[in-house]
């Protein structure tokens, strides 16, 4: 329709992260075919695949606050797991749980560009490490769906 | 105000889809952390890192703050400060499609509002375009074609360069792609 139109649609934002995945059931495959670049928002989950929620949920954290979209029942025992274990291949790959979650988006070169929030200075340059190592091997990639599933 | 001379050596850039628009791998968020509750110093500090790091786009929108709306305006007091050399050297998104002001008129997908909005986030910013201007979500309610030729519209009149979606799923995204 925009192309039709003379503007052809340059950007899709969707939300996508290890997390929330809908956008490979179908749209990145709309978008790689059609030319369309991708930039997703909440690369983290909302800050659920950050080191904060490692050791359970901390007072000050979104989560632990009402009105924060990430609701206290967003992190089970079970996830805390989950985050443990995909922190280990973040380790052994020289990155933070935050640093390879953003890495794994970049993996996709249909994915052009990944919007991280900042609260500081020091919080995006610790994201902007991540670009240190945005590929994975198959073992990575195998270890990561098999947490994901877990 | 003076940047870093080898900001560009730092980053990676991508090309945004078949388009002649490359974009940094990391692009900042202003979805929260620019609000009128923010520490004006932090953000500061915080768009002057970005842009050291070879970070050229910065992602806003109608209703980002809190209050909604403050995130536009307090990222345009720092663009139009620090930043005023450097407009051609950044990409400047901005959004319309979720609730912004009372009324029939402020929310989803009409062309009513998403021009409007746009007037609204120009003069907020003090722009005289934005670089992407995207539909917010997808309206069940307003016909495909008047948002999408609301999008047309806005690049013909100067006040965006590109257009953008958000949050369309797969079977929604395809008509606006498509022919």
């Amino acid at each position: 329709m925009l192309k039709k139109m003379g503007t052809p649609c340059l950007i899709h934002q969707p939300k996508y992260s290890m997390y929330e995945r809908w956008v490979e059931d179908g749209l990145l495959d709309l978008l790689g075919k059609e030319g369309v670049g991708c930039i997703p928002f909440s690369p983290l989950a909302q800050g659920l695949l950050t080191n904060k929620y490692l050791k359970g949920i901390p007072r000050n954290s979104r989560a632990a606050k009402s009105h924060g979209f990430l609701q206290k029942d967003a992190i089970t025992e079970d996830r805390v797991d989950q985050l443990k274990k995909l922190n280990e291949i973040a380790s052994d790959r020289g990155q933070s749980l935050a640093q390879m979650a953003l890495a794994w988006l970049l993996k996709d070169k249909r994915v052009t560009s990944v919007l991280v929030g900042a609260s500081s200075a020091e919080q995006l340059l610790d994201s902007l490490k991540c670009l240190n190592n945005t590929s994975f091997d198959k073992i990575e990639l195998n270890g990561i769906e098999g947490i994901l599933k877990s | 105000m003076k940047f870093s001379s080898d900001r560009y050596t730092q980053m990676q850039y991508r090309r945004c889809g078949d388009s002649g628009i490359l974009l940094p791998a990391i692009s900042l968020g202003l979805w929260h952390n620019f609000g009128d509750v923010d520490d004006p110093k932090v953000y500061r500090k915080t768009l002057h890192t970005a842009f050291d790091n070879g970070i050229t786009h910065f992602d806003l929108a109608n209703n980002y703050g809190p209050p909604p709306g403050s995130a536009e305006t307090n990222f345009g007091k720092i663009l139009h400060t620090d930043f005023k050399d450097h407009r051609d050297e950044l990409i400047i998104s901005s959004k319309a499609g979720y609730t912004m002001w009372d009324g029939p008129y402020g929310d989803w997908g009409s062309k009513k509002y998403l021009v409007s909005s746009l007037d609204q986030s120009l003069k907020r910013m003090k722009l005289d375009y934005v670089d992407i201007f995207y539909h917010h979500r997808p309206d069940p309610d307003t016909p495909l074609e008047e948002t999408m030729s609301a999008l047309d519209l806005i690049v013909r009149q100067g006040k965006a360069l590109y257009v953008g979606i958000s949050n369309y799923k797969a079977p929604e995204a395809k008509k606006p792609f498509i022919c």
